[in-house]
């Protein structure tokens, strides 16, 4: 996919406008950007959906309620079709403008749930995804430019990070933090807080995304220009600023997209073991779980979210790819251990 | 030789005792997160919350209390669980432990023959449809949320097409023993394997075909070209034994991941006893000491893994003997 300058145009193109004009034609990224964008603003939309078009409040019980089906009025909690399951389900499927993909246990619009959950699910993931990055870019130019003792102590740490599976990891984080929120010396943040999820999340990837940046910025260190300035005599910070920092943007594009699918990913995880976004808040991981009670009867209460995380994530995995391919970083991402 | 060896024992120990720390640390001195509010319960009286301190010996230093919770982990084995008066958190593991294996052993299989195929196929047809839709599928697999995909995996041969020919022949959710019915055994872990193995066939697949394309292009490669050697011939007994060099170090990490509880999703979705179901179950009741040995055994597996692959690699990729050598 990578296009080279052709030897007519004169001056040359810069980096990025190749990359970006080979990425224009990369059918299959713009249709995930595409289909990223449509999703935000879906999500964006929620309140106006809820309130305009469904006519229904997704954060309330609404088990007693009835709505209007074809003139009719019918009850959302409904005697249950299926002689193997007790007690009353909630409706099914309308396609109508209210509960349109049906109710879930507790009557809400599953819907409108979505939407509203989709905000969270999508929030959380590119916030963690940022502050991740953030992160890893700090501690990846850190070991990688600091020199051995600094770089030694510093890839211990994440090698021991990394010895703890990555969910396994996250969950440990979720649990001392959901119960009772994060005391940090005079702040404390509620365990409803999306910043809990987002703060676990980014920080359990970090050792993923330090580790091709450290590569890059070793490489960048023994590099001529890097060497100059040094010979110069500017300052470290200068360096790091003007030389390094530029240099690695792309090594962070290309990662950008694929941390957050993970990020999703991961959100989706802990909020379907319920430590993740805390009730009545919603994820696409908390329907998945109100439906798991309901996936004999209304599945499409599981279904649905289910769907939404798998677009997303391969919308980004594939805009991953395609900038990857764009920006030829197909080494530095997968660096592997020395 | 044996200064390397002994250079990645120590490192092996220090990893071990950095992740305990971790571990420790996550639990016991996260600022607000007190386990004595947490066993005593929310709104716990004063009186309440200092005998449960003096009990449990919140009140000493952390120091003392890793030092003896690491003892009762690993020397004397008797962690008893908080949930559970006196149930002892060592044995659970080990019960537990073979139907987590037998999980992700039989995922393995399918996941490691899966993704060779599908990768050297794709590597062959480079950039002909075939390779496209096989890497696409790859994209996919990795895109599926596992328990999302259990869930509707359970509506289909649980519930809906229960009763056709297709599906009749699934077992209820649950463990059955092989030492019972190896039959029975076999049938409950089909649909798990599968989808446990989704997410590594589209992983393996990728960066096989990756390694594959990168590895033609090698100088010994080449060569047995110009001796005339077929480039199929040449890309499945050169390029993959190259490539599979990658594919073991990933395989024994993600392998040791797994068994040390990674795949408690799974677990929790098609109810099989394993490890991650006894994590799970030790969050909803929020038993640290639990959750703190199977972490832990997690982090053991793993760091145990990765020196074996290390050593792997020594017999796999005569460049890095070599570069021991010199060392």
């Amino acid at each position: 996919m990578t296009s080279s300058p052709s030897l007519k145009d004169s001056p040359t193109k810069g980096p990025w406008r190749v990359a970006l004009h080979s990425l224009s034609r990369n059918v299959s990224a713009m249709l995930s950007l595409c289909l990223l964008l449509v999703m935000t603003i879906a999500c964006l939309l929620a309140p106006f959906y809820a309130h305009t078009i469904a006519h229904t409040d997704p954060f309330t019980s609404n088990v007693a309620g009835t709505l209007i089906l074809n003139g009719q009025k019918v009850d959302i909690m409904q005697p249950n079709d299926n002689p193997l399951h007790l007690g009353l389900s909630p409706i099914g499927p309308t396609w109508q403008r209210t509960y349109f993909l049906g109710a879930d246990s507790q009557g809400r619009d599953v819907a409108a749930r979505l939407l509203y959950g989709g905000r969270n699910s999508l929030f959380i993931s590119s916030c963690a995804a940022l502050l991740c990055l953030v992160l890893a870019t700090f501690i990846g130019i850190m070991a990688g430019f600091s020199g051995k003792i600094v770089d030694t102590i510093l890839s211990q740490l994440m090698d021991i990070m990394w010895a703890v599976p990555i969910y396994l990891l996250a969950i440990s984080l979720s649990v001392v933090t959901v119960s009772s929120g994060l005391h940090i010396g005079p702040f404390v943040i509620e365990s409803n807080n999306l910043l809990i999820p987002i703060m676990i999340i980014a920080l359990v990837y970090v050792p993923y995304a330090s580790r091709p940046i450290r590569g890059r910025v070793i490489t960048l260190r023994q590099s001529d220009f890097v060497m100059a300035a040094h010979c110069l005599g500017i300052p470290r910070w200068r360096i790091i600023v003007q030389d390094i920092l530029p240099h690695i943007t792309i090594t962070l594009v290309v990662l950008a997209p694929l941390i957050m699918a993970m990020s999703l990913l991961a959100e989706s995880a802990l909020s379907f073991l319920s430590i993740g976004v805390q009730a009545p808040a919603a994820s696409w991981g908390t329907i998945i779980q109100d439906g798991e009670g309901l996936i004999y009867t209304r599945p499409m209460v599981a279904i649905a979210p289910g769907l939404a995380i798998v677009l997303v994530v391969l919308a980004l995995n594939t805009l991953g790819d395609a900038l990857r391919d764009a920006l030829d970083q197909r080494d530095t991402s997968h660096v592997e251990t020395p | 030789m044996i200064l390397t060896l002994f250079y990645r024992i120590s490192q092996m120990l220090f990893v071990l005792f950095g992740v305990s720390v971790l571990v420790f640390a996550i639990f016991f001195a996260t600022p607000g997160a007190d386990p004595t509010a947490r066993i005593a319960g929310r709104n716990a009286a004063p009186q309440t919350l200092e005998k449960v301190r003096k009990e449990y010996g919140f009140d000493r230093p952390l120091p003392v209390q890793y030092a003896i919770m690491m003892k009762k982990l690993f020397i004397t084995q008797d962690l008893t669980s908080y949930a559970d008066r006196g149930e002892r958190v060592v044995p659970e593991i080990f019960r537990a432990a073979p139907i987590t294996l037998s999980l992700v052993g039989g995922a393995a299989l399918i996941w490691t023959v899966t993704s060779i195929t599908m990768g050297f196929i794709a590597a062959i047809f480079k950039d002909t449809w075939i390779d496209r839709t096989l890497m696409s599928l790859g994209l996919i697999g990795i895109s599926i949320p596992v328990f999302w995909l259990g869930e509707v995996v359970n509506l289909i041969t649980q519930d809906r097409y229960h009763n056709t020919w297709l599906f009749s022949w699934v077992p209820g959710l649950g463990y059955i023993p092989f030492s019972e019915d190896p039959a029975g055994w076999f049938k409950a872990l089909v649909f798990p394997w599968c989808v446990l193995a989704v997410l590594f066939i589209g992983i393996y697949s990728r960066i096989l075909r990756a390694d594959l394309v990168a590895i033609a292009r090698e100088d010994f490669m080449r060569t047995a070209r110009a001796k005339g050697l077929s480039p199929s011939r040449i890309l499945l007994w050169h390029g993959l034994r190259m490539a599979m060099i990658t594919f073991i170090s990933l395989f024994g990490l993600d392998f040791a991941q797994l068994v040390g509880g990674g795949a408690l999703l799974t677990e929790v979705v098609f109810g099989l006893p394993g490890v991650g179901r006894l994590t799970y179950q030790a969050l909803s009741s929020m038993d640290l000491p639990l959750i703190m040995a199977t972490v832990m055994y997690s982090a053991v597996f793993v760091v145990m893994a990765s020196a074996v692959v290390d050593v792997l690699y020594l017999f796999l990729d005569p460049r890095v003997r070599e570069s021991h050598k010199k060392l």
